[in-house]
């Protein structure tokens, strides 16, 4: 049984739709909803300098990462220096956003672009020592994937 | 001659011990035993005695925490440009020791007004609305603030701490009553994390089909599926537990952070969510908060969608609204709230305001400066974005208040600390109100602008929930360092220590040590005390995968380090008994309050 208050509101509605009938719809407004950024430039810098302590090399200056200028799915870390002046140099790409998928049967997690799938390299005096997922460093620096 | 006292005259000394004991309510005497004691390294429960990991690894499984070893400070030469003499190590002596708190995120999880059921419609977009631990995070913060008691003696060398600060986002849904459980835990006091129905859970962690961890029975939940456990009787037992806290040994200062400014830290919030708050219906499903209380954010928020729900809500009939017990105190504040709220704490720990003064109150200015001890001036910025967005940037108008505030300090010998909450990663924020906006100045002009004065040694912010240090060098061989700590809310739920150092060398040492908070690493099954359910919190945060726990923590370059610079001036300029004289104050501040505990 609907409540008078209930049928009230119906009828309202049932008023309401009729007047607005033909109206546009009104755009999103999720892209106004920035969230925290830097994830991608964070993961990289991390996976970095976990790469090279897992390699024992001592760091004199770590490179700085960040988002490249010219190509939004490229990441450079220049400017790395060992405390014997080799040079040290990381380039990282970045993946679609991935889709984390819980099993069995659970929700699938939407991970904004290049925080699950971030592809780097890492090179000291020339030779590369990493190349890789750099999620895959941080979740075996914690004790194995997640 | 005088006998001396460390660096005081003996005359001075008597003097100086008087005063403090008259100044903080300690006998004399055992206060003149505290301040004659020479300073040692202190033995503090730290990560530097033992960490705290994920456990073993199993392919999307619930994971519990273990121990690991404690974690030596790492030297970083990123600014000084050379490795650094060993020596420095014989000469140390301390400046100033800080703890630093961030990203508080104090929770009343049964909110009308939490978004906590955004999550349905993206869980990367509005991450951070709702965690499996909301309930128990006045446990995290009490705890933390035991921790941060216990180290109020530095690790390193054994000075007091002089202050804490703490750089924002510490109500994490914009409600007076999140403000006033934060500054409680904080000044002292005894709360139960609890609004609405005494004693009784109300909100989606117990309703079906919200996207949430349920623990009374997870099995038809994603966290169910993920491994979270079933804990029966956990959602009214942490919203019917007293938790008591004696508040900080030390001052503390505090900065805005988004989530103080807009709600959730993103989102300007209008009359229909204020009324919400403080009303008797919540939301179950994501579509009617996002279409009726938040301005129509819904991917299928057509005009029409908006008008037939706003009609259905404002009738009382939208099913997808829960009936809860309605509390007026969960009202959402406004910006001078905030800082009137500050205003109203008591004098001790203090300082009153915690570095909001009446002026700022007055004026609206919503950014302080404060001599912390006679060596540092500290500049406590509002970095964040009135208008929309979680990231922020430096208005205009602020950023000639610092300049200015840098230059005289420069002037006056002192060194500078800048205090924000948003860092140099998350400085870009370009939202400017239609009407009445100034220019925003973002991370790389922000920089460039710290640089040029070479006392300014360090900025201290959150914001990313990561333990992240960055060197920022100027270029001529000096520069600062960015020091970001992680937050009381997601894992690792780690805050810092930080010590000044003059080496005596030339150079200077900032050393960071993140610190755990004092709830047990291993949550024990059952376990649902005060204690209990801080551990438990920690467990759950570590396994909230949308989070990406294990980046948290950063590199070991991020947590427990020794980050030097060249000295910005002559620092014999700065006394031993001027340092004395600071420390006396903090240890007679540290001793009242041991004092208070022993009663």
């Amino acid at each position: 049984m609907i409540s008078g208050r209930r049928l009230a509101a119906a009828g309202f509605v049932a008023a309401a739709a009729t007047a607005l009938a033909g109206c546009s719809a009104v755009g999103s407004q999720i892209d106004a909803l920035a969230q925290v950024s830097g994830v991608p430039v964070n993961t990289l810098q991390i996976a970095t300098e976990t790469v090279l302590e897992n390699n024992n090399i001592k760091v004199l200056i770590s490179p700085a990462c960040a988002q490249s200028q010219t190509d939004s799915t490229k990441y450079e870390c220049p400017g790395g220096k060992t405390t014997s002046g080799e040079s040290i140099d990381v380039t990282a790409t970045n993946g679609p956003a991935n889709t984390f998928t819980l099993a069995p049967g659970g929700t699938p997690t939407v991970y904004p672009a290049g925080t699950l799938d971030l592809v780097m390299n890492v090179k000291v005096a020339g030779k590369t020592i990493y190349e890789g997922q750099a999620q895959t460093v941080i979740d075996q620096s914690q004790g194995g994937v997640k | 001659m005088e006998v001396s006292v460390a660096g005081l005259t003996r005359r001075a000394f008597m003097a100086s011990t008087a005063a403090l004991a008259a100044a903080f309510a300690v006998p004399r005497d055992a206060l003149g035993a505290v301040l004659a004691a020479p300073l040692k390294p202190a033995d503090v429960p730290t990560t530097l005695q033992q960490t705290i990991t994920i456990g073993a690894p199993v392919y999307n499984q619930f994971r519990k925490l273990t121990t690991g070893p404690g974690e030596a400070y790492v030297p970083r030469y990123d600014i000084l440009g050379k490795v650094a003499d060993p020596a420095r190590a014989n000469t140390r002596r301390s400046l100033m020791y800080l703890g630093h708190y961030t990203d508080i995120h104090m929770i009343d999880a049964q909110s009308p007004a939490r978004l906590d059921v955004m999550n349905g419609q993206s869980m990367s977009l509005w991450a951070g609305c709702i965690h499996p631990q909301d309930t128990m995070q006045m446990n995290v913060l009490a705890s933390m603030t035991a921790a941060m008691n216990a180290a109020n003696l530095s690790p390193l060398t054994g000075a007091p701490m002089t202050a804490a600060v703490n750089t924002g986002d510490s109500a994490d849904q914009h409600s007076q009553l999140e403000l006033d459980w934060y500054m409680g835990i904080l000044d002292g006091g005894t709360f139960t994390p609890n609004s609405g129905k005494a004693g009784e859970y109300e909100g989606v962690q117990l309703w079906e089909n919200t996207w949430a961890w349920h623990p009374e029975d997870p099995s038809k939940d994603a966290f169910g599926s993920y491994g979270f456990p079933k804990i029966p009787g956990l959602l009214n037992a942490a919203v019917s537990q007293t938790i008591t806290s004696p508040g900080l040994s030390v001052p503390w200062y505090a900065v805005f952070g988004n989530h103080d400014t807009l709600i959730n830290g993103v989102i300007p919030i209008d009359s229909g969510l204020r009324s919400l708050a403080t009303g008797d219906r919540k939301a179950a499903e994501y579509p009617v908060l996002a279409e009726v209380y938040l301005r129509g954010m819904a991917q299928d928020g057509s005009v029409f969608n908006r008008f037939t729900n706003n009609a259905w809500t404002q009738h009382g009939v939208d099913p997808r609204l829960m009936t809860v017990t309605a509390d007026g105190e969960r009202k959402l504040f406004e910006q001078l709230d905030f800082i009137s709220t500050h205003l109203n704490s008591p004098a001790t720990p203090g300082p009153v305001g915690h570095g909001f003064t009446q002026d700022n109150l007055n004026t609206g200015q919503t950014y302080w400066s404060a001599d912390l001890n006679s060596v540092f001036r500290v500049f406590g910025l509002d970095t964040c974005n009135q208008t929309a967005g979680a990231d922020g940037a430096v208005p205009e108008d602020q950023f000639n208040w610092l300049k200015a505030g840098l230059a005289q300090a420069q002037q006056d010998n002192k060194l500078a600390i800048v205090l924000s909450h948003h860092n140099s990663v998350t400085l870009e924020n370009a939202a400017e109100p239609v009407f009445g906006g100034q220019g925003l100045i973002h991370a790389e002009e922000f920089i460039s602008m710290l640089n040029e004065y070479p006392n300014m040694v360090a900025w201290v912010n959150g914001h990313t929930h990561i333990n992240t240090i960055r060197p920022h060098s100027n270029g001529k061989g000096g520069g600062f360092w960015e020091i970001t700590s992680a937050s009381c809310v997601d894992y690792p739920q780690q805050q810092q220590l930080l010590e000044f150092i003059d080496n005596k060398d030339g150079t200077m040492s900032i050393f960071a040590t993140t610190l755990d908070h004092a709830s047990p690493a291993k949550w024990t099954e059952g376990d649902l005390s005060p204690e209990g359910l801080g551990s438990l919190s920690r467990e759950l945060a570590a396994n909230d995968w949308i989070e990406n726990p294990p980046m948290r923590i950063g590199s070991d370059l991020d947590r427990n380090t020794e980050l030097l610079l060249p000295v910005p001036f002559d620092l014999s300029q700065i006394t031993d008994a001027q340092i004395e004289a600071d420390q006396a104050k903090s240890r007679a501040q540290i001793a009242a309050f041991s004092q208070k505990q022993v009663r």
